[in-house]
């Protein structure tokens, strides 16, 4: 199954880099690339492509800020943030706010293929300093707190084992689990992270106008 | 004719003092006029004070010369009203000023005429004296003397010629003058004083003995009075009431003695007395500590008994400002006051440097960030872009064997690059200005390489603080030189796995990188570029490097960097270099 991919990049060099690798696929066709926040957001309602890949740093509306809005379509588009830089806050944020995954745009064309095609399951792996900030972001949970919102045990010792450097291979290993399981619970994390932000978010402005 | 005459004259104050002797009053139904002693005004320093009858004397502090003018009321300027003083607080007892009464010793030339006089004075009271002339003992004195060279005669003299305003009672009693002779025999009397037997015999007080005669402006004050218990015990006596008038007893010129020029002679008698003065005069005390005085002057009888008749006047000095307790706290106050002030002040100086020093680095920091955003947003894209370019170049299926292996070195080197960008931008971005963020950026960073090199990676990064300030400079150093050990260790360790500690215990951070490869050994690898670089690195910034390895057992290398030095060298910002703290653990 071809899977439709919308690139939104300001730097044009960079933009057209991107496209031309996703073009290399014949599995991943390329419906759109865009240079802004912006314009992404007129176009993707109507194109609904299965994965965006977003720059986190966008003149004008941010990335993150585009992630938030893309998210609340009907049907969201998956969401990748390239970044040439793996900046641990902003990268946090992008997730929080519903990114399902993250790339570094320098990584080799395959990897960046795989994420593209894996992100449904999982996506790109979590670094060890994301997975770090994650825990930290779950660190002061209610335990009364929605299903929904909280990490289960097991996320927690996949997170904890990211945190400490190892890699997806080795915590299945750790865990008996299999790589994938640990794939699906890295992504499960990333949502959660996500309901919580939206929830937090709810919260907030339900203390601002009340 | 003259005496009677006299009596007549007497006043009526002195018919009072009779009375009050125990005499007859001719004139009983004059009594004394209790008009009190006036104080007239008081001087400082030769300056009259301000000062309304009545009131409070107020002083300045220390007063030096303090006079008190006092008197008797005009109207009664005539009584021979005596004064006495006493500052209480000063005096322990009244004082008596002025008025003094004499024997004396009057010398003539042989054709008659005064050619010198010697006195001896009585003033006060005399030690036998009790009050009134029944009860007070006499008082022997004698005085030793010679006669003048021109002196032919000589004469006694009881007077009060003194002072004019010299009152009292002057009683005197066996008086004598001899010869003193400097053979062993018995001195020559020259001149006596009628006995007390010859003066029982006068009937009346107003006769005088024979040798004996009254003089003075008012000779009715030389008297003959009964002295002691026994009413028949008499002696001469001066009864001065008068404070502007004298009287005088003397010998005749008939029992005159004779005198030979440097003759030694002795007068001996016995005396009872009391004596004080009246009209206006002063009381004079040199200085006067602080406190509250009561200046009282009392009027008493010529006799010198208190009439009960007194003027009190209130004199306070304050203490001098020193000594003062609002002195003291008002000094307290204002010594608080002003430490306060200052302090505040100091307070305020140091805090508005520090507001422009804050300023002038967040003006650095602003700069740094506009650098790295640009370094970030255009070197960073345009070396993505190389390596994006050269990764499809790699699978591109077009190009030969070896161009794909070149594109593929170019494409991890740009890679590299992008890492080594990424490492500048963390490490000026002020943001990162602080510990936590290293403890950050070494787990990703190690975990990069170890992930790009297939290398098992484990990191044991314990939570560091965010509020220790750090140096873009020191995390710089500390970051390079953990990813030379990583590199190291990746490149030529030959390991599979790689452990990182980082941690802070006692402000010391301590960073180890350790890996489970081949090791090395000093002797055959003695300076590897790298080793030398990470010594360097941490030198600079004055902590230590001390590089472990045990052949086939791998490598350890660690970083130490007391923490207070990171914030000095933050307060220096990267200024100057400190000095490197070597302690010679590499």
């Amino acid at each position: 199954m071809t899977k439709s991919v919308v690139v939104v990049e300001d730097d044009k060099g960079l933009r057209e880099q991107l496209v031309a690798i996703l073009r290399s696929a014949p599995d991943i066709k390329c419906v759109g690339a865009f240079a802004t926040a912006e314009e992404a957001l007129s176009k993707i309602p109507a194109q609904k492509p299965d994965v965006v890949l977003m720059d986190i740093g966008l003149p004008g509306m941010s990335g993150i800020e585009c992630v938030v809005q893309l998210k609340k379509l009907n049907s969201p588009p998956q969401i990748i943030m390239v970044t040439v830089y793996e900046d641990s806050d902003r990268l946090f944020r992008a997730l929080k706010a519903g990114a399902n995954g993250y790339l570094v745009k320098s990584s080799p064309p395959e990897e960046l293929l795989d994420a593209v095609r894996d992100v449904e399951t999982g996506g790109a792996p979590m670094s060890s300093h994301i997975a770090c900030k994650v825990v930290e972001h779950f660190h002061g949970q209610k335990q009364d707190d929605c299903e929904k919102e909280n990490i289960s045990q097991r996320e927690q010792q996949v997170l904890s084992l990211l945190a400490s450097g190892f890699i997806y291979k080795e915590i299945g290993d750790q865990l008996g689990i299999s790589v994938e399981t640990v794939r699906s619970h890295v992504k499960n994390i990333c949502q959660k992270m996500h309901v919580r932000n939206r929830v937090e978010a709810v919260a907030r402005h339900q203390a601002k106008t009340h | 004719m003259t005496t009677t005459l006299k009596l007549v004259a007497v006043s009526s104050s002195l018919l009072a003092l009779l009375t009050e002797l125990g005499m007859p009053a001719l004139a009983a139904e004059d009594a004394w006029d209790t008009t009190a002693p006036v104080i007239r005004g008081v001087e400082v320093n030769g300056r009259p004070l301000a000062w309304h009858s009545g009131a409070e004397v107020k002083l300045a502090t220390f007063p030096r010369n303090l006079v008190f003018n006092i008197g008797v009321p005009t109207n009664s300027a005539q009584k021979g009203t005596r004064l006495r003083t006493k500052l209480e607080g000063i005096d322990r007892d009244w004082q008596e000023v002025g008025g003094q009464m004499f024997v004396t010793i009057r010398f003539f030339n042989k054709s008659g005429d005064l050619v010198s006089q010697k006195e001896f004075a009585a003033h006060g009271e005399s030690p036998g004296w009790n009050g009134n002339l029944e009860t007070s003992t006499f008082t022997h004195r004698r005085e030793v003397f010679s006669a003048p060279l021109d002196a032919a005669q000589m004469w006694v003299v009881l007077s009060s010629a003194g002072g004019p305003t010299a009152v009292g009672i002057y009683a005197v009693d066996h008086l004598m003058v001899s010869k003193i002779t400097i053979s062993n025999g018995a001195p020559e009397i020259l001149l006596r004083s009628p006995s007390p037997q010859e003066l029982g015999t006068m009937s009346s007080p107003n006769q005088a003995p024979v040798g004996w005669e009254r003089d003075g402006t008012r000779p009715s004050m030389a008297r003959i009075l009964d002295v002691g218990q026994n009413s028949s015990t008499k002696a001469l006596a001066i009864l001065d009431d008068d404070p502007l008038s004298h009287a005088e007893w003397h010998n005749t010129r008939a029992i005159a003695a004779p005198v030979a020029a440097n003759e030694n002679l002795l007068v001996e008698w016995n005396e009872m007395y009391t004596i004080g003065a009246s009209m206006d005069r002063t009381a004079t005390y040199a200085s006067l500590p602080p406190g509250s005085y009561k200046f009282r002057v009392a009027e008493v009888s010529v006799l010198g008994k208190p009439t009960g008749v007194e003027t009190m006047i209130v004199v306070t000095v304050p203490l001098p400002y020193w000594q003062t307790m609002w002195f003291w706290a008002a000094l307290a106050v204002l010594t608080v006051g002003t430490s306060a002030l200052s302090v505040r002040y100091l307070a305020w100086h140091k805090m508005r440097r520090e507001v422009i020093r804050l300023e002038q680095q967040r003006a650095l920091e602003r700069e740094r960030l506009r650098i790295a955003q640009d370094i970030h947003d255009d070197l960073g894209a345009r070396v993505t872009e190389i390596s994006l370019l050269s990764g499809m170049a790699e699978n591109n299926d077009g190009f030969s064997e070896q161009a794909r292996v070149e594109f593929c070195r170019i494409s991890m080197k740009s890679r590299d690059l992008v890492a080594a960008l990424y490492e500048t931008v963390w490490a000026v971005n002020p943001e990162n200005d602080n510990l936590e963020a290293i403890g950050n950026y070494l787990r990703q960073t190690i975990n990069n390489q170890c992930t790009q090199a297939q290398l098992r990676c484990r990191l044991h990064i314990s939570p560091l603080p965010r509020n220790i300030e750090t140096s873009s400079r020191i995390r710089h150093n500390i970051s390079m030189a953990a990813r030379e050990a990583t590199h190291n260790a990746i490149k030529h360790a030959k390991a599979s796995q790689i452990t990182v500690h980082v941690s802070v215990a006692d402000m010391l951070l301590t960073v180890s990188i350790q890996d489970d490869g081949c090791g090395f050994d000093f002797a055959t690898n003695p300076s590897g570029n790298g080793l030398v670089n990470m010594r360097r690195r941490m030198e600079d910034i004055g902590g230590n490097c001390v590089i472990e390895s045990w052949s086939g057992r791998g490598t350890k290398v660690q970083f130490c960097l007391l923490v207070p030095a990171l914030i000095k060298d933050f307060d220096r910002t990267e200024s100057t270099r400190p000095a490197p703290a070597s302690n010679g653990a590499y």
